[in-house]
């Protein structure tokens, strides 16, 4: 199996080239176009448990699509539904990744998933929601944005804060907690930032260049109060 | 004297990733191998140099660094600790290793009693919702304007398609509108339909429509009968039961909107009112005994002053269950179309007893001169 990111940046397409008998699972709804011979199953990644919880309490979808390659090598696109950038994680030697619901796109090769309830303090405040998922294993994964991603490493025995509403996900080496972005609460609110997740390094956090609610609530500014 | 081989991830500052390597704790430093295939040089770090603490975010692994922090070993295995307590015996760092060691098996107990915690919050926060919730319907009802409440119920005529003209209509709006003149500074504008439904029924919706089905204007043997079921649907009207039966049903959120967000603009009414809709069969709204009794009372007080006479009321009921109990209503009909208003209404022994009561406190009310 080997993929590659086309049109990187707001239009960005995954573009995963299958051998016979390889399989790989992505979002629901995020196929643009395959080969023909590959076949594509909807299923409850992880088991029902999993799924319910993903979909009841995370808001992801219940379904992930699994496409195989079955007959012969083929090709698939898959794209999220926002315009915004898609980036792949590998991952290997027990390291994992948690992963804000709604931004992975695929997950490919030996990689295995389930859903992970943050504490109400991170869940309530971080903007990833009370649940979030947790991806391991060996290989690559696709996780898509809203905007650009961007990498960023925290090295050993320093911290980086990251704006609520832009974490997309985070090496599970790393660990954040909930802090005022100001120097006080005041500032915090008057800076317009409000709170932020500050991580501790060594690892790694990928963040969204926009932020989808932001962005909703600049868009409503625009829409007509009444119909009419 | 060395421990076992360990593995972790070593992470650089100056590295964009973190490799794989083993680690081995002798008696005085840690010795970190990279794999054999590796350009990584072999690390050591003395226990004087080194610090420990729990790392990742459900603290599950352990973080061993230099103080200077420019590189990090992260191990997922939780017996680093007591390697390090038992290697580095009688130094700072064995001391703390000793102590997250612990630490750490009191996290998976901790992790579950938070969750209990949690899970038995959510139960009370859901029960003490679900006690109060008569209290957050009657809040959210209270924020309800009249004249809003108008604009629902015209809403709700809108899109039934009850007839306002022809002859059934002509008659429950001459009584209706008799009962209405007597009403003392009433809150809302009241409208009368007449609907082709044979089921035995009278219902009102909030706001002040008031709708007779065709089967009851069958199973009426006079103006005295329907004024009586008319009033008593009024009384639901003005006791606000009609709104507080939709309000009801339309769940916790649509309630919390109305008690917090205010209940003015034109586009929380449509809302409203598709609530109200949607949520509800407005044929079958049932009220509690108590608000029962009190359109009854109210009802016959009504009855009374607009000139009807009050006991056509309980007749009228009593006509209807013995035709059920006979299988039969009026007109040939089968016995289960009386069904509609008997199971909203229940005529008990009570209701009769405390009808008849108010009918003869009215009475001797008005016989007493000078009193209104």
């Amino acid at each position: 199996m080997d993929y590659e990111l086309l049109h990187e940046g707001s239009n960005a397409v995954l573009k995963v080239n299958l051998q016979r008998g390889e399989q790989i699972k992505a979002e629901a709804g995020a196929m643009v176009a395959k080969t023909g011979h590959l076949v594509i199953e909807g299923k409850l990644w992880g088991g029902m448990v999993s799924a319910l919880k993903r979909s009841v309490l995370g808001g992801e979808t219940l379904f992930f699509q699994e496409v195989t390659a079955q007959e012969g090598p083929g090709e698939v696109l898959l794209a999220p539904s926002p315009p915004g950038d898609v980036k792949v994680i590998h991952i290997s030697g027990g390291q994992d990744y948690y992963v804000k619901n709604g931004c992975l796109l695929a997950a490919m090769d030996q990689i295995e998933m389930d859903t992970k309830a943050q504490r109400l303090s991170a869940g309530a405040f971080s903007g990833a929601g009370l649940f979030v998922l947790h991806l391991k294993g060996n290989g690559g994964f696709a996780v898509s944005a809203f905007g650009a991603i961007m990498e960023i490493n925290v090295p050993p025995g320093e911290e980086y804060m990251v704006d609520n509403g832009h974490l997309v996900a985070w090496s599970g080496d790393t660990s954040y907690r909930i802090v005022k972005a100001g120097k006080n609460w005041m500032s915090s609110i008057t800076s317009g930032e409000g709170l932020g997740c500050m991580f501790t390094g060594p690892g790694r956090v990928y963040v969204q260049t926009r932020n989808p609610e932001a962005f909703g609530a600049w868009v409503r500014r625009f829409v007509p109060a009444t119909g009419g | 004297m060395a421990s076992a081989l360990f593995d972790a991830r070593l992470y650089r500052k100056d590295a964009a990733e973190p490799v794989s390597v083993k680690v081995q704790i002798e008696s005085h430093r840690l010795r970190v191998l990279p794999q054999p295939d590796s350009l990584e040089p072999d690390l050591e770090l003395d226990y004087g140099r080194a610090q420990v603490e729990l790392a990742g975010q459900d603290k599950n692994r352990i973080k061993v660094q230099p103080l200077d922090a420019s590189y990090a070993l992260i191990f997922q295995e939780r017996e680093v600790l007591a390697s390090l307590a038992l290697y580095a015996k009688g130094t700072a760092l064995a001391k703390q290793a000793d102590l997250l060691y612990q630490k750490a098996g009191l996290h998976k107990r901790g992790e579950k009693i938070y969750w209990t915690k949690v899970a038995l919050a959510v139960v009370l926060i859901s029960l003490i919702g679900y006690l109060s919730f008569g209290a957050i319907v009657d809040a959210a009802v209270e924020r309800v304007d009249p004249s809003m409440e108008g604009k629902i119920g015209e809403f709700i005529a809108n899109v039934n398609k009850w007839q306002d003209s022809g002859a059934d209509a002509e008659r429950v709006k001459r009584v209706g509108d008799k009962l209405v003149k007597c009403l003392d500074k009433p809150a809302y504008k009241f409208r009368f339909f007449a609907d082709q439904d044979e089921r035995v029924n009278a219902f009102a919706c909030p706001g002040g429509i008031i709708v007779v089905n065709h089967g009851l204007l069958k199973a009426v043997d006079s103006d005295d009968e329907l004024a009586g079921v008319m009033a008593h649907e009024l009384g639901h009207v003005v006791h606000r039961d009609s709104l507080r039966a939709a309000v009801h049903n339309m769940g916790m959120a649509s309630l919390l909107a109305i008690v917090f967000g205010g209940a003015a603009s034109d586009e929380r009414v449509l809302a409203l009112a598709n609530m109200v809709k949607l949520g509800e069969k407005l044929e079958s709204l049932s009220f509690s005994r108590k608000q029962e009794t009190l359109a009854d009372l109210s009802g016959v007080a009504l009855t009374m002053k607009a000139g009807y006479k009050p006991e056509a009321f309980i007749t009228f009921f009593q006509k209807l269950e013995k035709d059920e109990k006979n299988g039969a209503v009026p007109g040939g009909e089968s016995g289960k179309l009386a069904m509609s208003l008997l199971s909203t209404h229940p005529m008990t022994s009570d209701r009769i007893a405390a009808i008849r009561s108010e009918i003869e406190r009215l009475q001797k009310e008005a016989a007493r001169p000078g009193l209104h």
